[in-house]
């Protein structure tokens, strides 16, 4: 009796033990693995980038050459590490136009072959387009469009609306040019947005939309691209340079979803 | 009776005596030689999924990395592991970077793994690429019929195309590069690939355009008048025609 009363013993202690064991490794699991790299992380903040140089020579007819960014990091990554998981977006295409997720599993991307793990989603709420956009025609109906606009879009995303599995692999591009999809900025390839004016052709026309990027090292941050022209003009003519990206991010950097940060 | 079970047992002592022996007779092989500076893993990381593992061969000091052209890889982020105490230039994580042209200049790359004791050991990395192989339909007859096209400096625009055939082509052009070679074997800069044909891997539409400065390299570079073959770099192979072409600039 006694030596089964020290079996039962020793039995328990184990099952405790194994108990002890899964609850440490739980506790272990979410803390993100040391990776390599500059490792200069920012903090949960909102950031604002400013006539960021992306192809100064840009013109309409060709794609410019691409620009990586790093949101982790703030700031720009050399196009030879694409295949890294340095990066967390890219301003790829014409005029820098469309942005990439570092997806390395999306075919066709500048990312493929590559670690890359992050993820894109464009924020399109109709009720606030309407304040600037036809929502039938999709085009912007005010021009230029009211600058207020761009805060209170960035302000009114307060967390991750969807789950991951609704996000993108592929890049956000250009509203409805050559596609059927919803992009951050309208593109006005013959100037029929002012007529007559030959100075209004091939114009990009950025709107105050909200991407969700899922970082590649999985924090969620939210950017809204204010320009694509040096010093942001308002109202942008084909005498305006483009190749300078100006835009804001807000990242969450403990995990959450969290994105009303000020 | 029992007799008979006496003999079975002194058989099976026998037997199993001779079993002993024989096992004694085993060679004993001894382990492979620790060296104090040793590359004990190479991968490489920066890929989707499992890592490419390199594959170490001691006798030649050589780390193997089989590089299939699906990956698309241009760029190679090693983890390597060395014998505790040692260390390696360059050290892990450090990066490869345009790996084409890496496959073109054909320099291999050196890790020296350096030991607690200060003695050294030099690794040779060989990349081996897995695609198929690259060949070209010829764009003169032969070489003494051979094509000629003209590049005139003087109108505002003008320019020469002609439409490379041949197999191995890749789908994404940031792989491919084509250039001309003059007599001398010279490359000139890279010509420009229609974006037209990334769907048709058989062929590959290439421009020579004079438009509004600054010119293409290519432009620039070239005389007015040299004889030069195609060749087509595609990832880790290339091929080049037989028979030349003939470019006249026109100033």
């Amino acid at each position: 009796m006694m030596y089964m009363q020290k079996e039962w013993r020793r039995a328990w202690l184990l099952v405790c033990g194994a108990v002890l064991l899964a609850a440490c490794s739980k506790d272990n699991d979410p803390a993100p693995e040391p990776e390599p790299g500059n490792g200069n992380s920012v903090k949960t903040g909102v950031y604002r980038i400013v006539n960021l140089v992306a192809d100064t020579n840009a013109t309409s007819a060709g794609d410019a050459v691409s620009l990586y960014y790093s949101l982790e990091e703030n700031r720009v990554v050399p196009a030879s590490q694409r295949q890294t998981g340095n990066w967390d977006i890219v301003f790829y295409g014409i005029y820098n136009s469309s942005v990439y997720p570092n997806n390395g599993a999306a075919a066709g991307s500048p990312a493929f072959g590559g670690p890359g793990k992050a993820l894109l989603y464009l924020v399109v709420d109709r009720k606030f387009d309407a304040q600037y956009y036809d929502t039938l025609n999709f085009k912007p109906h005010t021009l230029p469009i009211p600058q207020p606009l761009w805060q209170s879009a960035f302000d009114a995303v307060k967390t991750v609306p969807v789950e991951d599995n609704r996000f993108l692999t592929r890049d956000i591009a250009l509203d409805h040019f050559q596609s059927e999809f919803d992009g951050w900025g309208h593109y006005d390839f013959y100037g029929s947005l002012f007529p007559g004016n030959p100075k209004k052709a091939h114009i990009v026309y950025s709107m105050p939309r909200v991407m969700i990027v899922k970082t590649h090292k999985g924090h969620y941050a939210k950017v809204i691209i204010e320009s694509l022209y040096k010093n942001g003009p308002a109202n942008p003519t084909r005498d305006d340079k483009p190749g300078f990206v100006t835009f804001s991010y807000a990242i969450q950097m403990d995990g959450s979803k969290n994105l009303d940060i000020k | 009776m029992k007799q008979y079970l006496r003999l079975a047992a002194a058989i099976a002592c026998c037997a199993s005596a001779l079993a002993f022996s024989a096992c004694t007779k085993t060679e004993i092989v001894a382990p492979p030689e620790e060296y104090p500076a040793q590359i004990l893993e190479y991968k490489i990381v920066n890929v989707q999924g499992d890592p490419i593992q390199g594959a170490i061969n001691e006798k030649d000091s050589t780390i193997t990395v089989y590089l299939p052209v699906y990956r698309q890889l241009v760029t190679l982020e090693p983890e390597i592991k060395v014998t505790a105490g040692a260390t390696i230039q360059p050290a892990s994580g450090t990066l490869i970077e345009d790996l084409l042209s890496v496959f073109r200049k054909k320099e291999p790359i050196k890790y020296i793994v350096t030991a607690a004791n200060g003695k050294t050991r030099t690794y040779t990395l060989k990349l081996e690429v897995q695609q198929p192989p690259v060949t070209l339909e010829e764009l003169s007859a032969s070489a003494t019929d051979i094509s000629e096209y003209t590049l005139d400096m003087k109108p505002g625009f003008s320019s020469i195309s002609f439409t490379v055939r041949g197999t191995g082509f890749h789908e994404n052009h940031d792989l491919m590069e084509v250039v001309l070679v003059d007599e001398a074997g010279k490359e000139y800069p890279p010509l420009a690939v229609g974006l037209s044909t990334n769907n048709d891997l058989t062929k590959l539409n290439i421009s020579i355009a004079k438009f509004n400065e600054p010119y293409p390299p290519i432009v620039t570079a070239l005389p007015a008048a040299g004889l030069y073959k195609v060749r087509v770099y595609v990832y880790g192979k290339s091929a080049t025609m037989q028979y030349p072409i003939r470019i006249t600039k026109l100033q």
